[in-house]
């Protein structure tokens, strides 16, 4: 039973992938049996246990920014999210009276920073004193890194560039539970607006994995085991509106997201799963086309779902288990005016 | 090298450095650009530049004396109203009409130009042994 009239519905949805930035072109693409999955570009990974990912392509992101200046200011995650977070704004077709308000929040799923090794490994140099001695450390950092190093870094600059960027001015978070983040994101975003924190959310999750530093890191822990974990980057993101909101300016309805206690979540022990009117959907293909995109891996299973990846849709659940046992589920349900998901129905069937 | 550059060379480096922190093209930079009001410098931006002119140049710089050098900080009104008369002197140039008749500190950092930091950058540089540069 619902607490509260104020009900969150998706109005648009915007996303950066290795296959592409349309959700039904990539779609169509994993379809046909494409995939992103490559030898990695951005670094040499050829000493690695892993040497393949699934790397979105280079893009000019100037266009993104309102303020181009601030791109120095952000690493690669954030600009994906900048991106996705642009799309999903046009998308929806947000007015700029709306947009630019402080009832319109950001919450955004990612993980940590990279830390940006080689700008770091070269402002410490070969001085092991660093090890040992803070002073000598903060020294070296201090002296040696670029003072916006920090800003680049810290871990709440993924939502902040994206508000900075469309001037959404209401509240800010970033969600960093592992995989789970991006689903979690976008569960925060609902409660805000049912509960009226805020009319518009731009929420979702943008992350990328093929970094040096995750490279050690999922190495050393024994991910790469695992012949099809393959590490990507990519970003989701999706408008999320007080649906009298949206029908007061005659937007488009994707979905209503409704309340994860409505509908008892399939915890299972994979990544990603999806459920399309209760029944569970093998969503595998999604993973061999595009890697695993670590806490945008949810939001981008969303965002095909709402592209007719798995066919129509009269209720869906998208369920998220990360590290350490963390889960998180998003339950939908066409809403009463939809207009996109159930068009697509006749159009396209499973990507199975 | 064996000599330190001269102030021409200084300003082409300078403009660069502030062209790359503040994502525009050098030809929009000019020696008497405000690099608050012409060029939209920021504080942050003053990091960044700092940062990028101790690599170009080799040199260690207080970000005080380099912002705060030429206009000073002091929040006295009659040192400020001095300091502000003496500018308006030595740089004939800069656009004085778009400052409020009485500058008060707040308005400072709006005095720095490309020209305020390459004063400084040659004073330094004359200073400094030219081996270091």
């Amino acid at each position: 039973m619902r607490v509260t009239e104020r009900r969150a519905v998706i109005t648009g949805c915007g996303i950066v992938t290795p296959l592409g930035d349309d959700a039904v072109a990539v779609t169509g693409a994993i379809r046909r049996g494409e995939s992103a999955v490559a030898p990695v570009r951005s670094f040499d990974a050829s000493g690695c246990l892993r040497s393949k990912a699934a790397e979105v392509p280079q893009y000019e992101v100037r266009p993104y920014f309102r303020v181009p200046k601030a791109i120095k200011l952000t690493d690669h995650r954030t600009r994906l999210a900048v991106t996705a977070a642009a799309r999903a704004v046009a998308d929806a077709a947000l007015p700029s009276s709306l947009l630019s308000s402080d009832r319109t929040g950001v919450v955004i799923g990612t993980s940590g920073s990279d830390v940006q090794i080689p700008e770091l490994t070269r402002a410490i140099g070969g001085d092991l004193r660093a090890a040992d001695d803070t002073r000598v450390f903060g020294e070296r950092i201090l002296g040696g890194l670029n003072p916006l190093w920090l800003l680049v870094n810290l871990p709440n600059m993924v939502s902040a560039h994206v508000s900075i960027q469309l001037e959404a001015r209401g509240p800010n978070s970033t969600v960093m539970t592992d995989w789970v983040a991006g689903l979690q994101a976008i569960s925060e975003a609902a409660a805000w607006v049912e509960e009226g924190e805020a009319d518009v959310v731009i929420a979702g999750g943008a992350d990328t994995g093929v970094l040096p530093l995750l490279f050690a890191d999922y190495e050393q822990a024994g991910m790469f085991d695992d012949p099809e974990f393959i590490l990507a980057d990519a970003a989701a993101i999706f408008v999320i509106e007080e649906r009298d909101v949206a029908r007061g300016r005659g937007a488009q309805v994707l979905a209503e997201i409704v309340k994860p206690e409505v509908r008892e979540p399939r915890i299972v022990g994979e990544r990603v799963t999806v459920d399309i009117d209760r029944n569970p959907i093998d969503s595998s293909a999604i993973e061999r086309a595009l890697g695993f995109p670590l806490a945008a891996a949810a939001p981008v299973h969303l965002a095909l779902l709402l592209a007719g990846a798995f066919g129509g849709f009269e209720e869906a659940a998208i369920h998220a288990t990360g590290l350490n046992g963390l889960n998180a589920t998003l339950h939908l349900e066409v809403a009463s005016d939809s207009t996109r998901a159930r068009s697509r129905e006749s159009q396209l069937s499973s990507v199975i | 090298m064996t000599s330190n550059p001269n102030r021409e060379d200084i300003y082409q480096r300078t403009a660069r450095i502030v062209g790359a922190a503040l994502d525009i093209p050098v030809t929009s930079i000019h020696p008497h650009s405000s690099l608050v009001d012409d060029l939209g410098a920021e504080s942050i931006d003053f990091l960044d530049i700092t940062f990028g002119l101790e690599s170009e140049f080799t040199l260690k710089i207080s970000s005080e004396e380099l912002w705060a050098g030429r206009v000073g900080k002091s929040t006295d009104q009659a040192t400020i109203d001095a300091k502000v008369a003496e500018l308006r002197q030595s740089m004939p140039d800069f656009a004085w009409d778009r400052m409020p008749a009485a500058i008060t500190a707040r308005d400072l950092p709006r005095l720095i130009t490309l020209n305020t930091v390459v004063d400084y950058l040659v004073r330094r540089l004359e200073e400094a042994p030219a081996a270091t540069v």
